[in-house]
């Protein structure tokens, strides 16, 4: 049944996803660390894909920071509260104080079921289990709902459901000169692709020469962003080419993308009592059950 | 020191093209952990440094290592980075190796004992980043995250910082995109800070 629901539920992803997309471009936006790898872009739910991480002092408590995770990319306009998180996955935001070189705080998420009822559990703040790369769940502080905002007994604050994308980035420019991030271009997970050379990526500083000097309209294959005022040119040296001057996308923006983002609001002193400094390196990690 | 501090502050600003060799690239196949035990299959911290530097086929290695033990990263920095701006013997410069020092280890650097707001690598680069010159450091969600990485890569950002001398192979084309954010994508004042959905 999970299945059933699981694949019907992809099927209508992108169906939405193709009908969005065309709607605004011939191209579906696969980014940057959104679609990671093939095997992340194509589980049947996407959970397990994180897009973007963010840390930032708390905007309404200075007592507090805040640590967002948000995963499940390229979810189409009006679909975000119909995608859900993976309930076989653990979400961790691993943290590593001053100079000791490895995790020794965690926070992780885990959840209970699978439709708009889903449950999430808050583990830690705590000291990690286990160093390294296979882990288990620490303590519970407690459990939110699906989409709404909990404060729970230890003073974090957890929200986790849809969001819009705050990711900006001109996608489109940047696979047009480097191919092999695209996703479609593998057809597997061991798929090398072919792209992975920067379009005339190692004659692309100033000073370089090329076989036909000019233009980019005389030069298509020279690598640009989009947008510069006209005239700009990639160097000021003899032969160089002129940067694209059509106009540039915010490709998540623009075609109305979502995530499901995990925003959780910690007092500092829960990061700090007990460790020797106040500086942190922060990671984010999904773990499955499964190893898959 | 001080120029410790700069290179580690470029470093996260992760953008390169790789043309890179290097990489190990596997297609392992999964071996189900053991009950109540989970298996990482994804790590991200320091935005685009992966999807800049590493072929794709290799970002699957990143995300099953700590981001302390990733040598196929941290080579993959350098290589890309060789390949579009060569170590210049004669002007003294090697910026591949500049940028794997600041990129590596692959995480997020925040100095929560600081009252001033979030920039991304504001505490490696001693507030360079930040409009306020915070060294909060973390990465706000406002951050312009890709036009650093740029800079650092294609433009001219290590030099004005001091952290290598000028190579003059800058490419104006690559070191900025000219896309600002969108209001859809602009933060809200209350928790969970984080716009709604579209």
């Amino acid at each position: 049944m999970k299945t059933i629901h699981r694949v019907i539920g992809g099927l209508l992803a992108v169906a939405a996803l193709v009908i969005v997309v065309i709607g605004y471009s011939a191209h579906v936006a696969r980014s940057s660390d959104h679609q990671d790898t093939y095997n992340l872009a194509t589980r049947s739910n996407t959970s397990a894909d994180i897009t973007d991480v963010y840390v930032f002092p708390s905007p309404t408590n200075p007592a507090n920071v805040v640590l967002a995770m948000d995963v499940s990319p390229l979810i189409p306009t009006g679909m975000g509260p119909t995608k859900f998180f993976d309930p076989t996955l653990m979400w961790q935001f691993k943290i590593s104080h001053g100079t000791s070189g490895m995790e020794d705080q965690v926070i992780q998420l885990g959840v209970t079921g699978t439709d708009q009822n889903q449950v999430i559990t808050l583990y830690g703040p705590a000291k990690p289990n286990e160093v390294g790369t296979t882990n288990t769940f620490v303590p519970t502080s407690g459990n939110v709902s699906y989409n709404t905002s909990t404060t729970l007994s230890n003073g974090v604050q957890v929200f986790a459901g849809p969001r819009s994308d705050p990711f900006f980035f001109d996608l489109f420019a940047f696979f047009s000169f480097l191919g092999d991030r695209n996703f479609s271009t593998h057809t597997s997970q061991g798929d090398p692709g072919t792209g992975n050379t920067l379009t005339n990526g190692a004659s692309a500083g100033a000073g370089a020469t090329y076989a036909t000097a000019g233009s980019k309209g005389a030069n298509p294959a020279m690598p640009s962003f989009a947008g510069f005022a006209a005239g700009t040119r990639n160097t000021s040296a003899p032969g160089s080419y002129a940067c694209r001057t059509d106009a540039p996308q915010n490709a998540l923006a623009a075609g109305g993308f979502n995530v499901l983002s995990y925003v959780v609001e910690v007092p500092r002193a829960l990061l700090t009592t007990g460790y020797s400094s106040p500086v942190l390196h922060i990671w984010a990690t999904v773990n499955s059950s499964t190893g898959s | 020191m001080k120029f410790s501090i700069y290179v580690l502050a470029i470093g996260a600003l992760g953008f390169g093209l790789a043309a890179c060799g290097g990489g190990n690239s596997v297609n392992t196949v999964p071996v189900p952990p053991a009950p109540g035990k989970y298996i990482q299959i994804e790590l991200l911290s320091r935005p685009a440094v992966k999807e800049l530097f590493e072929k794709f086929v290799d970002h699957q290695i990143t995300n099953a290592a700590e981001p302390y033990a990733d040598t196929t990263l941290q080579g993959e920095i350098q290589t890309f980075t060789d390949a579009l701006r060569a170590p210049n013997a004669t002007v003294g410069s090697d910026y591949g190796k500049a940028l794997a020092g600041v990129l590596y280890p692959n995480w997020i650097t925040a100095d929560i004992s600081q009252t001033g707001g979030a920039a991304y690598l504001g505490n490696e680069t001693g507030g360079a980043t930040s409009a306020t010159h915070s060294t909060f450091g973390g990465r706000a969600v406002t951050d312009d995250v890709i036009g650093i990485s740029l800079g650092a890569v294609f433009g001219g950002t290590l030099p004005a910082l001091h952290l290598q001398p000028e190579d003059n192979e800058e490419n104006n084309c690559l070191s900025a995109e000219n896309v600002a954010q969108d209001p859809t994508q602009v933060p809200t004042a209350t928790f969970p800070y984080l716009h709604t959905p579209h």
